[in-house]
């Protein structure tokens, strides 16, 4: 039906109103001609209904015999539209400019996508797939996607399959990267267990080797706890890789400190927007805003455009310019304090994992204006390190 | 008479003997309604009323009347037509 009426629009229709002595012989004759009418109705004598732009020239002859007078009430259709603007140059010139517009983009690529990456960056992927000239704004019959796709893999060797897909105006790059196999271990090699800091022995697991340390004992840094060169009981000796884990007590120190007066940027004036629109790679400068002599803080924002999910080969690029004044910032004890221990804690998150605090002790100490904080971990970590044993 | 009634009675036994529906080898009008709103009528000769509460129609050995309100032709054919509307009878008169 949709469609129906869509051909019915595109050749134009028009609903006229009738009527006469005679309209059932209106319609008879109408019907014997093979006019195309639809959606009659009648009331009273009155005819209504619709009928083609064409045919209803033809109508009136007809509508003449029957006694039946039709006139015209509304006119839908693209010729009536067409008719209306027809003394519209410019209409038909932004139409045509339009079309030629949207044709000539669409023979460039807009914008590249990357799927189905973890570990490698999707801006790497671009930039290589940028050297090879998949970016937007490149000719889409010149790229040649198979040879890209063998090029991109040669570049970077993580991946371990790639498609290059064409969507339009929207290059698809689909990736797998390559899942590194685990490290294989050499039996054969042969080694010690030698410990990596001072401290109390507290656990051991000795899976190979001979234990050379016992639960207790306190040993330096060095030395060694599993040996790899065990002897037997009838006095012979097998050379062979040291495998466990020794637990001990150790002893962490971490220390920070922060100073009491701080320089600070304080915003001293209003802040300065640039906006530039980038367009294919070309740069269109939106406003001419001058920048602040003074120092200032920059920020830079930039915006994608997207319509309907899709993202458009324009992008807002914005600098905002905020005047600052540096300031000297004096902060009390307490709070000095405070800033040293979120440091000490970024610290403990990377320098303490995967090791057990038993017991924290915390000393602060005021010293040339800055406030130190030293903090001693009693911890509880695996100390033991392979070493290859070297046999001459 | 006798000679329509021969050749009705002959087509009924042709229908019969081929088993296939009266009307594919007759010239009777054919009517499908759905429901009560609208009526396709195939076999239609011409129109005798035509009103918004009736539409009658000469469909060849018989005139068929429908009864109504807001009754429309939604589309004319020369061999059949469209009625719709809320219809509350159908007559047929030989």
């Amino acid at each position: 039906m949709l469609l129906l009426r869509l051909i019915r629009f595109i050749y134009g229709y028009v609903y006229f109103e009738g009527s006469g002595k005679h309209p059932e012989m209106f319609m008879n004759t109408v019907r014997r001609r093979g006019f195309n009418i639809w959606n009659i109705s009648s009331m009273k004598g009155n005819i209504k209904g619709y009928i083609t732009k064409n045919q209803y020239k033809l109508l009136r002859p007809v509508a003449y015999k029957s006694e039946v007078k039709i006139s015209i009430k509304k006119k839908v259709g693209l010729p009536f539209l067409i008719h209306k603007y027809k003394y519209r140059w410019g209409m038909l010139a932004g139409s045509i400019l339009f079309i030629m517009i949207i044709y000539v983009l669409s023979l460039y690529v807009w914008v590249v996508e990357v799927k189905g990456n973890n570990q490698i960056q999707k801006d790497t992927i671009i930039e290589t797939a940028a050297e090879f000239g998949i970016r937007t704004g490149s000719l889409k019959s010149k790229l040649d996607l198979d040879i890209l796709e063998q090029k991109l893999m040669e570049k970077i060797p993580d991946i371990s399959w790639i498609a290059i897909n064409m969507r339009g105006s929207i290059i698809v790059i689909e990736l797998k990267e390559r899942d590194n196999p685990p490290d294989v271990l050499k039996e054969d090699q042969k080694s010690n267990l030698i410990s990596t800091t001072a401290g109390q022995i507290t656990r051991l697991e000795v899976y190979s080797g001979k234990s050379e340390v016992s639960i207790g004992d306190v040993v330096e840094k060095g030395q060694m706890l599993v040996n790899g060169i065990v002897q037997d009981d009838l006095g012979g000796t097998t050379i062979k890789r040291s495998q466990g884990k020794v637990f001990a007590k150790t002893r962490r120190f971490l220390e920070e400190s922060y100073p009491l007066v701080n320089e600070v940027q304080i915003n001293s004036g209003e802040t300065v927007t640039r906006k530039e629109l980038q367009f294919f790679g070309i740069k269109l400068p939106i406003n001419l805003a001058q920048v602040p002599a003074q120092e200032c803080k920059l920020e830079i924002v930039k915006s994608k455009a997207y319509v309907l999910n899709s993202m458009l080969p324009v992008e807002l690029y914005e600098e905002k310019f905020t005047p600052i004044v540096k300031q000297s910032q004096v902060l009390s004890a307490k709070e000095a304090e405070e800033k040293a221990q979120e440091k000490i804690k970024l610290r403990e998150e990377t320098e303490l994992q995967n090791i057990t605090v038993l017991d924290k002790t915390v000393s602060t100490q005021e010293l040339d204006g800055k406030i130190k904080l030293s903090v001693s971990y009693l911890c509880e970590e695996n100390i033991a390190t392979e070493v290859p044993l070297q046999i001459s | 008479m006798k000679k329509t009634n021969n050749k009705s009675d002959g087509k009924k036994k042709v229908a019969s003997f081929l088993q296939v529906p009266i009307g594919t080898i007759s010239s009777v009008p054919r009517f499908e309604i759905s429901g009560n709103r609208e009526v396709i009528i195939d076999g239609c000769k011409s129109i005798l009323v035509y009103d918004e509460n009736l539409v009658k129609l000469n469909t060849g050995k018989m005139i068929t009347s429908f009864f109504g309100r807001s009754l429309t032709i939604r589309s004319l054919t020369p061999d059949s037509l469209v009625v719709e509307g809320f219809i509350t009878s159908i007559e047929f008169a030989t």
